[in-house]
């Protein structure tokens, strides 16, 4: 199915108009600015994965590239690496119970007090996907 | 006694036994003088955290994300519109009220998701999972933790 996708001038997508498309819209949106490109969608993607694994790039509707960061383990100790310039590091401890949340802008390891499971997010700037990693403290 | 007729005015069709032109209320099947609600345009808009206070909540602010829809013409009058909230795993989250905990330990109720149609656009709302711990205390807003919206916009036939 295509999709008219709307968009900002860095290319994030706010919108994905199914067909049918009514005549003029393309007109209206070129009238009052609002940044757009018709996706003829060869693999029939879901509206949801246009949007959110997407991004325009010179008119042409892109795959957004995956988190460049790594995530190793030492011990107690959780190391990051390649994680870009004003990227977020939030760890979330699994304390079977309760979760403890921890956030750092530019460390590159975090040390914890006791073992157990780890779910880290890195936000990257645009358009780096969300980096999404589980590990094991031993 | 036509059961069905159709002039410079439009189309008509009357129950069974009913005449068409004088035929009102229950006897009446379609008319073009009712109103239609066509779709004009759907789709799946992004949704992004906003730290203002939604008009018409009583939620705090940080709580909500928002997806705003231009549409592709000026309305006469703001049409009508259906919302849900997609949830990670795809399925679409319509409950529309959910609680969060007041400083008072309570439950207040606040939309989990609600939606403002003008005559150019469509501004939906939709509650995000948030928490805040203020003093020691914990707030927690569970909403239905939505990247995204899909809406239906629907076209009044006689407006």
């Amino acid at each position: 199915m295509k999709m008219l996708c709307c968009h900002d001038s860095v290319g994030r997508i706010s919108n994905v108009i199914f067909e049918p498309i009514p005549e003029s819209f393309v007109e209206h949106y070129d009238k009052i600015g609002l940044l757009h490109v018709m996706f003829d969608n060869p693999d029939n993607l879901s509206a949801l994965a246009v949007a959110s694994l997407h991004y325009v790039s010179v008119g042409q509707i892109t795959m957004r590239p995956d988190c460049p960061a790594v995530v190793t383990v030492e011990g107690r100790a959780i190391n990051f690496a390649d994680v870009p310039a004003d990227g977020t590091v939030v760890a979330v401890l699994d304390k079977g119970t309760e979760f403890e949340r921890r956030e750092s802008v530019s460390d590159k390891s975090m040390e914890l007090d006791e073992a157990g499971a780890v779910h880290i997010l890195v936000d990257s700037p645009w358009p780096y996907l969300q980096g999404v990693y589980d590990v094991d403290v031993e | 006694m036509p059961r069905a007729f159709m002039d410079k005015t439009g189309f008509a069709l009357a129950a069974t036994g009913k005449d068409a032109r004088t035929a009102t209320g229950v006897d009446m099947l379609m008319s073009s003088a009712f109103s239609n609600f066509a779709l004009y345009m759907s789709g799946v808009a992004t949704l992004v955290n906003i730290t203002q206070q939604p008009p018409g909540t009583a939620s705090p602010t940080n709580v909500y994300k928002q997806g705003i829809v231009t549409f592709g013409k000026t309305f006469a009058v703001p049409p009508m519109a259906f919302c849900g909230g997609i949830k990670p795993n795809g399925y679409v989250a319509c409950a529309p009220m959910g609680t969060y905990q007041s400083s008072g330990g309570g439950n207040v109720f606040t939309p989990n998701i609600y939606w403002i149609t003008s005559t150019t656009q469509l501004e939906i709302y939709v509650k995000r999972d948030f928490s805040v711990s203020p003093g020691g205390s914990n707030f927690n807003w569970h909403g239905p933790d939505a990247s995204s919206a899909s809406y239906y916009i629907l076209e009044n036939s006689i407006q």
